[in-house]
């Protein structure tokens, strides 16, 4: 099994969803967190792109170290939010 | 191995011009093991057709091999592409009326490779991808898992130094997706360089590093783990 899929009732654009994943009789633990981001807005000149961009590097550079990035989820069309999930690093990491 | 100097893409419709990608810089270094995610629209596939000269950039350099081809004609693309770059597909795209031999075969057939050479090599590539046993069979009779074996077979048999693979477990359950990831990463450890989209954070993981596009933006990129060298 490679992955698990949760359904996340009830979220909306600007909440933050974590979850931790225990794998029984190991040490094994992940912590997720999904969280939205507002992004400056929507339009779709290349200036518009270009400030999208800078705002969501710029969020990301800034985000808590302890997190990494691991994926930039599929936006809903015209959302002013975008969809990030984070994993809490490890010793390992 | 590749390098791509702001690499842009647009398409243009009679009234909106879309940018597909935006001032692209990347490098490869032979050997490694690329992923690339984000989200549905955000360029990816556009990239790797532009990697495998599939399709040409708008405005932007790129250089394959040290070769600058980014403004090269669709047939001196085809002459580059035949043997040095080898396609994965999630939809797997091979020939239905072929049989799993004669899919594999086909790229040495088209290098003009000698018969007794042709059978040999694709023996070999189909124990590889332990599908020996099905290489009379047409892809219809084989389950995902099987035709995409036949799919990265066919897209080593030539020997490619580059593959470029686009979501190749998209179409496939957890175990078929565990073997295609195997594969993969086996040939990137036997020295192939591989660049491959995916949606998967669990496939993404295995490259040596991970770029998040975003509106045709390279967002970020992340080095998972040391590329080893020789």
């Amino acid at each position: 099994m490679r992955s698990i899929c949760i359904p996340v009732k009830g979220i909306s654009e600007g909440d933050i969803a974590e979850v931790e994943v225990r794998v029984l009789k190991s040490d094994l633990v992940w912590k997720y967190r999904l969280e939205s981001f507002k992004l400056p807005n929507t339009g779709k000149s290349p200036s518009d792109t270009i400030k999208r961009i800078d705002s969501l590097r710029k969020l990301i550079k800034e985000y808590d170290q302890s997190w990494e990035l691991i994926q930039i989820l599929d936006t809903i069309e015209a959302s002013e939010y975008v969809h990030i999930l984070y994993r809490k690093k490890t010793k390992n990491d | 191995m590749l390098r791509t100097e702001e690499l842009t893409k647009t398409f243009r419709s009679e009234e909106v011009e879309t940018i597909a990608l935006s001032k692209v810089n990347l490098a490869v270094e032979e050997g490694e093991f690329v992923s690339v995610m984000g989200p549905s629209g955000c360029g990816k596939t556009t990239l790797l057709n532009i990697l495998g000269l599939l399709d040409s950039p708008t405005q932007g350099k790129y250089w394959l091999n040290g070769i600058e081809v980014s403004r090269l004609s669709e047939l001196k693309r085809t002459r580059i592409r035949r043997g040095n770059i080898g396609f994965v597909f999630q939809s797997f795209n091979l020939i239905e009326e072929l049989s799993v031999y004669h899919n594999v075969e086909l790229p040495l057939l088209y290098m003009g490779v000698s018969s007794g050479e042709r059978k040999r090599r694709v023996n070999e590539v189909l124990d590889q991808v332990k599908i020996s046993h099905r290489k009379k069979n047409f892809p219809r009779q084989l389950s995902g898992g099987q035709q995409q074996r036949v799919a990265i077979a066919r897209a080593v048999v030539s020997r490619p130094k580059l593959i470029l693979a686009d979501e190749p477990t998209g179409n496939l359950d957890s175990v078929n997706g565990e073997e295609i990831m195997s594969l993969l990463t086996q040939l990137n450890n036997d020295g192939t360089t591989i660049v491959m989209v995916t949606h998967s954070s669990a496939d993404a993981d295995k490259a040596h590093r991970i770029i998040q596009l975003f509106d045709g933006h390279i967002i970020t990129e992340r080095i998972k783990k040391a590329m080893q060298i020789g």
